[in-house]
């Protein structure tokens, strides 16, 4: 098991950032992993078909007591694919008595609040307990055809991503990228941190930067009409 | 060829090659139930062009003399009234369409141009026991029996069936016609994927070719031909009637 550690000390070693008051912090680092494998899992999740990176979860189905529309909560940040393809299925639990697995037997087809209208144009698609589907606002996956049943429960499979704003992340959990790619991973971790580093002694507003014999001497004079002295000004 | 109930599949084993050939094994590109309608178009399809489903269903006569045409029917073949019970039928008479009657039903007389009063008509007069006519009009959608008829207990029609409204979904589909089936629905679902990739306008465009609707080379004319074809039985028996020629 690779851990986000091992990725993090590995670019500060290579960087020789490894000693107090370096100029970059392990969590400094930490923030470049997660930002840069996001998009390269991201890349990867939509060339390979795989199931490697699928992560499913029962989550609990709320009903919004205005209108009663069900709904459950994201519980990580996932993928914003094309077509909602971060969630890779929705269906009831298991618990539900079916002789097939309950995902090779109703699936939550995806649609969107602007199109749903003409599935209640054809008994064949219209939303039931049996033809459900769901759509995405924000953190929030709704159900539909499912308001006449009470639903509590939803199973739902989920393309995680990274989340760099999740303070919940332990530098010692699982580092779940293709291990394939790490290599790439750090080259553009290598490149960015060279980069970095080379910016402070360039960028500082001290003046340091400029060459003395490059500043003016000469005095400076206006083609512009010169003001008269004092005393002499023409009414 | 009668066709077997028993050996009919399901929409889904259809779906299992429609699916495939359009690369949506998840059909997340159509919803299912779009799937679904399309396979139950392409039967519904056939079946107006060859009829395959005959049904035959018996209705208690009301007192207004008024039959609803049912629902899922879509050609009358045969209209019989009789006394009794479905389980234990006795007097049987044919009920033949009458062309141009109009009625309000049982007790309220009709119009038509050829009516059994019509005695000093220049053109057409007609001559016929009243007691004896059992026939039928329809209107609006509603068979209108002759007052003739109200002597009987129950009509029994047959007709031809509208497959996605007279079969369940698991057994809906001949053996004999899935390839068709099959294409027909790949060909639909191809086309309304084609405006989001262009590439489904290569598959609609072969799936059209082997199926050939509208000619007599591919998979359409195929099944025709073979719902139409009669059975060895059959072909055999009336080779024999044919021959006995009435000696």
């Amino acid at each position: 098991m690779v851990s986000y550690r091992l990725v993090v000390f590995d670019i500060l070693n290579d960087l020789k950032q490894i000693y107090d008051d370096a100029d970059l912090t392990p969590f400094k680092v930490f923030y470049w992993v997660l930002i840069h494998a996001d998009r390269l899992k991201k890349q990867h999740m939509e060339k390979i078909d795989s199931g490697a990176f699928i992560t499913p979860f029962i989550l609990t189905v709320n009903v919004e007591p205005d209108n009663g529309r069900n709904y459950f909560t994201l519980p990580a940040s996932i993928y914003d694919f094309d077509k909602d393809d971060g969630i890779d299925y929705i269906t009831y639990t298991p618990a539900v008595d079916l002789s097939l697995p309950t995902f090779a037997s109703v699936k939550f087809t995806r649609t969107t609040p602007s199109k749903s209208q003409r599935l209640y144009f054809r008994e064949e698609e219209t939303p039931s307990p049996a033809n459900p589907y769901f759509y995405r606002q924000g953190n929030r996956i709704y159900l539909l055809g499912v308001e006449q049943i009470n639903i509590t429960e939803i199973e739902a499979a989920l393309k995680l991503s990274f989340n760099p704003l999740d303070a919940t992340i332990d530098l010692d959990d699982e580092f779940e990228f293709p291990s394939d790619l790490i290599p790439v991973l750090k080259r553009q971790l290598l490149d960015l941190g060279r980069f970095v580093l080379n910016i402070p002694k360039d960028a500082i507003n001290d003046g340091a930067g400029f060459d003395a014999k490059a500043m003016p001497t000469q005095k400076l004079i206006s083609v512009n009409e010169q003001p008269v002295a004092n005393g002499n000004q023409s009414e | 060829m009668e066709i077997n109930p028993s050996n009919f599949g399901s929409i889904k084993e259809v779906l299992a090659d429609v699916l495939v050939s359009l690369n949506d094994e998840a059909q997340k590109l159509l919803t299912p139930g779009f799937y679904r309608s399309k396979v139950k178009d392409a039967l519904d399809e056939l079946a107006f062009d060859i009829t395959f489903l005959p049904v035959t269903n018996d209705y208690e006569i009301p007192d207004n003399l008024i039959v609803d045409i049912p629902k899922g029917c879509f050609n009358l073949r045969q209209i019989h009234i009789f006394t009794g019970t479905p389980d234990d039928v006795q007097y049987v008479e044919n009920v033949y369409w009458k062309k141009g009657r109009h009625t309000r039903g049982a007790e309220t007389g009709y119009t038509a141009d050829v009516h059994h009063w019509n005695v000093t008509d220049p053109f057409i007069q007609v001559s016929i026991d009243e007691y004896s006519m059992y026939y039928f009009s329809v209107q609006n959608g509603r068979i209108y029996l002759s007052d003739a008829c109200s002597g009987f207990d129950y009509v029994r029609l047959t007709f031809d069936g509208i497959p996605s409204m007279n079969l369940d979904e698991v057994k809906m589909v001949p053996p004999e016609v899935k390839k068709a089936v099959t294409l027909w629905a790949t060909e639909k679902c191809a086309s309304a994927l084609k405006i989001r990739d262009s590439k489904y306008r290569a598959i609609q465009a072969d799936a059209a070719s082997q199926l050939d609707e509208y000619g007599l080379s591919g998979a359409w004319h195929e099944a025709k031909m073979r719902l139409r074809r009669l059975d060895k039985k059959q072909m055999k028996d009336i080779i024999e009637y044919n021959s006995k020629m009435n000696y």
